[in-house]
This record gives structure tokens, C-alpha cells and sequence, in this order.
């Protein structure tokens, strides 16, 4: 039950605050998840929002989204609709309504983690998560959810995407168009010339965490994009991505998925017409 | 805490684990619906500083120092709002239980978009469930209470 609400004025208060409640304490960006479903041994919330992370700025190097901007801000920020192909902007437009994208904070989207379309869309832009644990640390967001370090005792702060010339793509497959994914998938590709210097294909909803396919990445990289590495990395994608059933749909359903999805995003970026 | 709903200022005790919600029906606000109580239907929306929000899932703390606009400040002086007064014309409420979340929205979109195209709104409303008419009528109404707002605008 929670009983106390807490306004830390900087990182380092609400840190120290969260130090000392240990289990009994909970930070919130928006709070869309912890209004309704607050865990029964939680009983004070840290809000952030007077912590002065609502920011959103570029510079010649990356975007740096600080952790209590909304998904709106996001997506009505010009930068996200222009680089990686604007994958960052398409993909929220597809996020929930309008009416959570208001309220829901970038940052308590990265500390779930889960049921998130956006956390395989920053993977393939090669993002970095930026946190406090008593100092200022980033830690690539593959590696950031690898390790688990959103189960640690930090403050996440912000997210920072490189503004290099990347392309990216991301599908969805939903039940309708405002539920949370059965699948989805996210490709982020660096191209010198024609030839691919670097790749990421990301799968989220299966239906855990967003999951980057290295080995299906590889097969891209040394060459052009072209029907037959698209089609080869979509099956390796199938045959290596790790699935499991729930109501949403079955393993082997969301298996078939991964392959037409990871197609059609590496598709879109090859500039062939794809089916929706 | 202090807020204001509908330039109404509240300095009041709240409730740490209260929604929203919870707070507005409490103060009175009964048009703020309580519809699903999850997030999912946006019967319950409302505008914080201007932007639409389901209030279920936005803590009522939250809105410390907020500016809070709920279906009943839409016509303040008594005189329906454009949105209002073409929901009607057009025949857009059925039970009406959606009605004051779907305005909201639409008051939102307006505000960014004097005049959006048909998948324009429907994308708009993608967070308001409707159980009875469906969506043609609200749309229609939308459109129409845009429209009638640029010609005002225009005079």
C-alpha cells in the first residue's frame, strides 16, 4: 500500500532515497504502471519529474533524451523523425494512444523494459542508457538489459541515440492496432556505399524482452543489401530467436513472425516495396 | 497539494496512492468516467497542462501544481463547446459513457491540428474505446467541429 509520495529536487536526493527505502521504494516517471499495479511491498513513490531530466536536445553527435520526457516529446521531437530513417517517431505513433504517450516518461519505459516496442527500436539505433548508482554512468542498451542492470539500486536518467547516418526500420504485429505486441521488430544497419558496416535485428514481444539476433546481424555485414541476404538473415532470425506461447500467440506462430517481420524492416531500408 | 481543475485551485490533502481518478470524482468531476480502471478504455481522460491523459493510471500526486481540464470545463459559461455542440448534431453519442474522454482527445488534437484529415482523428482517438455506435459518428463530428472553429477563426 502505498502511503508516502516523495519530489526529490536532483539525482542524487532521489537516489539516496531510494538507498535508504531499498524494496519499499519506487521511482516514477509517468506512473501508468505504478498507478494501477503498484507492488504490494512498495509504500513510497519517488517521483522524478521536479528532478530536471525533462529535456530533449541534439548535438553533432548524439540525441540526449533525459529520463522524465514523455513519448510525446519524443515523437514531436524533429530530430527523432529525421535520423535512423525516423524509425524512432514511426515506431511511437504506434505506442499505446496518444493519451499514455502524454503521461508515460521515457525513463520509466526503460527501467520496465518489457512489453515495449521502444526498447527493440533503441537497441537497433545502437543507444546507450545513461544512469546513476552514486555517479553518472552509460552503458550500451544491449548490454544495459543483458547484465540486468535495471534490477539494481540506480536511477536511470536518460537515453542518448547516435546521429550518425544509420538506417532503421520497425514492424509490429498486434491483435488490433492499440494492443501491445504479439511481435515485433526493430533493424538498425550503418552502410559505407552500398556495403553494410554494421547491423542490428532486434526481436521484442516473443513476448519477453527485446532480443538482439547476432548472428543473423553478421550474415549482412561485408556486403550489399540485396533479396538474398535479406532473405537469408530473415530465416536465421526465425531459427535462432528464442520464443515462447501466451495468449497473445504460440512459439511457433511468433517464430513465423520474426521472419516476415525482420524481412519487411530490412526490405524497407533496401527501398524494395514491402507489404505493410 | 495544490492544482487547479477547470481554474478551480485546490489546496488539499491527497491521498499518496490515489489516482486521479479517484481525486476528481471525489472533488466532484463526475465526468471523468471510471470505465475499465486499467488504462485501456479513455473514458476516464482529462487534460494536465493541456495534454489528454487516462486519469486511472496517473497518480493523483502527480498533479501537484497541474493545471487540470476535465469535460465539464469545456463549457465553462454554460454555452457548449464547438466539439460539444457538433457531437450532438452529428448524433456521435449513443450511451455517452466515451463521450467526455473522446472530446477531450479531440480538444488536443485541435489544438496541434485545426484540420485533420479522417486517419488524422481516428489515430487521435486510438486510446478512446467506444461499446455502442463505433467511430464513423465521432469522427464526422470532429471533423465538423474543426471546420466550424477555422471559419470562427477566419471571421
Amino acid at each position: 500500500m502505498i502511503t508516502d509520495y516523495l519530489r526529490p529536487t536532483s539525482i542524487s536526493e532521489a537516489f539516496e532515497t531510494l538507498t535508504e527505502l531499498g524494496p519499499a521504494g519506487r521511482l516514477v516517471g509517468g506512473g501508468t504502471e505504478l498507478a494501477i499495479h503498484p507492488p504490494a511491498d512498495v509504500s513510497t513513490l519517488i517521483d522524478l519529474s521536479a528532478a530536471g531530466l525533462r529535456f530533449i536536445e541534439a548535438d553533432e553527435t548524439f540525441i540526449h533524451v533525459g529520463a522524465t520526457s514523455t513519448l510525446t516529446d519524443m515523437l514531436e521531437y524533429a530530430r527523432c523523425a529525421t535520423s535512423w530513417s525516423g524509425v524512432v517517431h514511426t515506431m511511437l505513433r504506434q505506442v499505446a494512444s496518444p493519451l499514455h504517450r502524454n503521461a508515460a516518461t521515457i525513463g520509466g519505459h526503460l527501467a520496465r523494459g518489457r512489453l515495449s516496442d521502444v526498447v527493440p527500436t533503441l537497441m537497433a539505433v545502437d543507444a546507450t542508457v545513461l544512469f546513476f548508482d552514486g555517479e553518472h554512468r552509460s552503458v550500451p542498451i544491449v548490454d544495459f538489459y543483458a547484465d540486468n542492470l535495471k534490477r539494481n539500486t540506480i536511477v536511470v536518467t536518460g537515453v542518448r541515440i547516435p546521429l550518425d547516418d544509420g538506417e532503421a526500420a520497425f514492424r509490429k504485429f498486434a491483435r488490433t492496432t492499440y494492443d501491445l505486441a504479439t511481435l515485433n521488430t526493430a533493424v538498425g544497419i550503418r552502410r559505407t556505399g552500398e556495403e553494410v558496416t554494421w547491423a542490428r535485428i532486434v526481436v521484442g514481444e516473443r513476448p519477453t524482452l527485446g532480443m538482439p539476433l547476432p548472428e543473423a546481424s553478421e550474415l549482412l555485414v561485408g556486403k550489399p543489401l540485396t533479396s538474398d541476404s535479406i532473405a537469408r538473415a530473415s530465416q536465421v532470425a526465425r531459427d535462432t530467436v528464442d520464443v515462447r506461447s501466451d495468449p497473445r500467440g504460440s512459439a511457433e506462430y511468433r517464430r513465423h513472425l520474426a521472419e516476415v517481420l525482420v524481412r519487411r524492416c530490412l526490405s524497407e531500408i533496401a527501398g524494395e516495396e514491402v507489404f505493410a | 497539494m495544490r492544482f487547479t481543475v477547470n481554474d478551480q485551485v485546490f489546496d488539499i490533502d491527497v491521498d499518496p496512492g490515489a489516482s486521479l481518478l479517484d481525486l476528481l470524482r471525489r472533488l466532484g468531476f463526475y465526468g471523468v468516467k471510471n470505465g475499465c480502471d486499467n488504462g485501456d478504455c479513455g473514458a476516464c481522460a482529462v487534460l494536465v497542462d493541456a495534454r489528454s491523459v487516462t486519469s486511472c493510471d496517473y497518480p493523483a500526486r502527480a498533479a501537484e501544481g497541474k493545471r487540470i481540464v476535465t469535460v465539464e470545463g469545456l463549457a465553462p459559461s454554460g454555452s457548449l463547446h464547438p466539439l460539444q455542440a457538433a457531437f450532438l448534431d452529428t448524433g456521435a453519442v449513443q450511451c455517452g459513457f466515451c463521450t467526455p474522454g473522446m472530446l477531450i482527445s479531440a480538444v488536443e488534437l485541435l489544438e496541434h491540428n485545426p484540420d485533420p484529415s479522417e486517419s488524422e482523428v481516428r489515430e487521435a482517438l486510438r486510446g478512446n474505446l467506444c461499446r455502442c455506435t463505433g467511430y464513423t459518428k465521432p469522427v464526422e463530428a470532429i471533423q465538423l467541429a474543426a471546420a466550424r472553429m477555422r471559419e470562427v477563426d477566419h471571421d
